[in-house]
């Protein structure tokens, strides 16, 4: 049974088509690698499934845990278990990333791990305001593991991140994901970060559709040799 | 010293300001506190402005000196027909760490409270002023017209706030200018976060030392139907002087805002100003004119406004939080007039943050 399944969905946004009947089944307890050249909509993927309302839904299904949640609001969906860290999260004046982190964990306590994410001298700073890449990067990681999420959306992890921060923010993830027995689904552009977690499958993304899946090593190693143009032409394609 | 009554206190609440830490405290004419707690004591007089015109006679020649008797009818009915006001003089090298807090209140209907305030900052000194300006809350149909003049000798510091809370029925007149002298330091917070009918005003600040350095900050709630025109003038006409105008506007419901900036570059100078409004509802308006007068091929001057409804992707990055759309629209609300950046002390930003919290509370969740 999968935890994530999406059935030909297409979303608009401002009027344009980015994702086109698109098949996506995400197994329970795996990370999961997403690939695809810029533009390609795996951004769009994923601020769809959590439900973000200006990727307007115009047909399909997304189920999460056999519960359909294709109309629900964020909020509900995040209520669901399933969390984003977005790939270039927005700033916002005035609001602590302490603030933030009290939502996300509900509460409870997050100083230690902001410790151990280096970002105890951050707490008291506006969200994302005059952060790094690298601080952006950590921070929208330790929110997504303080919302305890069953299935985590991570979009391009490693974008502008030194190699230990991306060591680091690997491991935590492998860590969760194999303690909580939950799914991921990842974005990486150069697949950096998977030298850091284990993740066996993988789906390469082209025009708004998923055109291949298969082992994640050998993607990438198609990828690196021969470009997304081999994934184009490659016999592998999947036809719906 | 005297005593104040609960109704008093509920109104000074308002301002965020406390009886036993008030310095000044008028209602209509009559002064119903006057203190000068042990900390100021050979640091700070503060006394009522009709007493220390009597007193001091060579405040006269600070008294009516930045602003003009006859230049307007509302300083004329100030000057024929004066109610009060404080006298605050901080002494020279005077260095007072917690605030200086005075109270301007209306109790009658239909009252015309008129006002002039005057503070010298003597040299090298270093004050906090906080004046909260309001009405109680069973008060219909008042007028407020305050004037204020402040100067600042050679290196004094001086950072003043300027809490309103008024309610529906008040118009509300302040006239303020500012005099600095060689590296003086000030500045300038005004507060509004509550509904008044009709608020007109545009202290103007002359940076008139070498190296004098000024800054304007303005938050403002626009609540239903208020009619808020309010802005700095910052004249920098000393050699290498600066100036820093910030506003931050809400308006809500019907409201109508005109925020207006003046920097005007007369010398080598330094300025910058921002004004950022959020809009909540239809048929309210955000009017920002910011304004740069460069008069000098020395003078360097900018602005950066915004204006719109709150930022929908900052909205959807909440949601994704957890939040629903009100409690993520009251969040960003929250951090964007959060009074932190005025620098005040701890206990008055605290009472704001209250303040600030409870009116968004109300509004969001109706
Ligand atoms: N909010 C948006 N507004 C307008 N166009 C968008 C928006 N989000 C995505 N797009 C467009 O959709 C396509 C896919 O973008 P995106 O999902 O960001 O791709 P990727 O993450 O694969 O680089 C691009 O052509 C992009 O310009
Ligand atoms: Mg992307």
């Amino acid at each position: 049974m999968s935890l994530l399944k999406i059935n030909n969905l297409s979303v608009k946004v401002n009027e344009k088509k980015i994702i086109n009947d698109l098949n996506l089944k995400i197994n329970p307890n795996e990370i999961t690698v997403l690939f695809g050249p810029n533009g390609s909509g795996k951004t769009s993927l994923l601020k769809s499934i959590i439900g973000l309302p200006n990727y307007k839904k115009i047909s399909g299904k997304i189920i999460f845990n056999n519960k359909e949640i294709t109309n629900k609001k964020p909020n509900e969906i995040q209520k669901e278990g399933i969390a984003l860290a977005f790939q270039n999260p927005p700033e916002i004046k005035g609001v602590k990333l302490k603030e933030i982190l009290k939502i996300c964990s509900e509460k409870k306590e997050f100083q230690e791990v902001a410790k151990e994410f280096k970002l105890n001298n951050f707490l008291e700073r506006d969200l994302n305001l005059n952060f790094s890449g690298g601080e952006k990067k950590r921070a929208e990681i330790l929110q997504l593991l303080l919302m305890k999420p069953k299935l985590l959306l991570i979009d391009e992890p490693d974008s502008g991140v030194d190699v230990e921060s991306m060591r680091f923010l690997g491991k935590k993830i492998n860590e969760y994901v194999k303690e909580n027995k939950t799914s991921a689904i990842i974005i990486t552009h150069q697949g950096e970060i998977l030298k850091y977690l284990k993740a066996r499958k993988g789906f390469v993304m082209l025009n708004g559709r998923i055109i291949c899946h298969g082992n994640v090593k050998k993607i990438l190693k198609d990828i690196k040799k021969k470009g997304y143009e081999g994934c184009v032409n490659c016999k592998n394609v999947i036809k719906e | 010293m005297q005593e104040c009554d609960k109704r008093i206190e509920n109104t000074l609440n308002k301002v965020g300001i406390s009886e036993k830490n008030s310095n000044y405290i008028l209602e209509n004419e009559k002064v119903i506190l006057n203190l000068i707690n042990e900390a100021l004591k050979n640091k700070a007089i503060i006394m009522d402005i009709r007493e220390a015109l009597k007193k001091y006679s060579w405040i006269k020649k600070y008294f009516w000196k930045l602003i003009k008797k006859n230049e307007s009818n509302l300083t004329k009915k100030v000057y024929e027909n004066l109610n009060g006001g404080y006298f605050i003089w901080i002494k020279k090298n005077a260095k007072i760490s917690f605030p200086i807090n005075s109270c301007l209140l209306i109790s009658s209907d239909n009252y015309e409270q008129k006002v002039h305030n005057l503070i010298i900052a003597e040299e090298g000194s270093e004050a906090k002023i906080i004046t909260g300006c309001s009405e109680h809350d069973y008060v219909n149909n008042v007028k407020h017209i305050g004037l204020t003049e402040i100067f600042l000798e050679k290196n004094a510091k001086l950072n003043f706030t300027m809490i309103h809370s008024w309610k529906e029925d008040a118009i509300v007149r302040p006239i303020t200018r500012i005099e600095l002298k060689e590296n003086s330091e000030f500045v300038n917070n005004y507060v509004c976060l509550e509904k008044v009918k009709d608020i007109k005003m545009n202290p103007i600040i002359y940076c008139k030392g070498k190296n004098s350095r000024s800054i304007s900050n303005s938050i403002i709630f626009a609540k239903e139907k208020s009619n808020i025109d309010v802005g700095t003038t910052i004249e920098l006409l000393g050699l290498n002087s600066r100036g820093e105008i910030n506003s931050r506007v809400i308006g809500s419901k019907d409201s109508k805002t005109i925020v207006r900036g003046r920097l005007n570059g007369k010398n080598k100078s330094k300025g910058h100003m921002e004004c950022h409004g959020i809009i909540l509802h239809k048929n309210t308006s955000i009017h920002a004119i910011p304004e740069l007068d460069a008069q000098n091929n020395k003078a360097e001057l900018s602005h950066e406004a915004s204006l719109g409804k709150i930022n929908q992707k900052e909205i959807n990055y909440l949601m994704t939080r957890g939040l629903n759309e009100k409690e993520a629209k009251s969040l960003i609300i929250r951090g964007f007039i959060n009074p932190e950046f005025l620098k005040l002390p701890i206990n008055i930003e605290k009472k704001l943050i209250q303040i600030s919290q409870n009116t968004l509370t109300k509004k969001l969740t109706k």
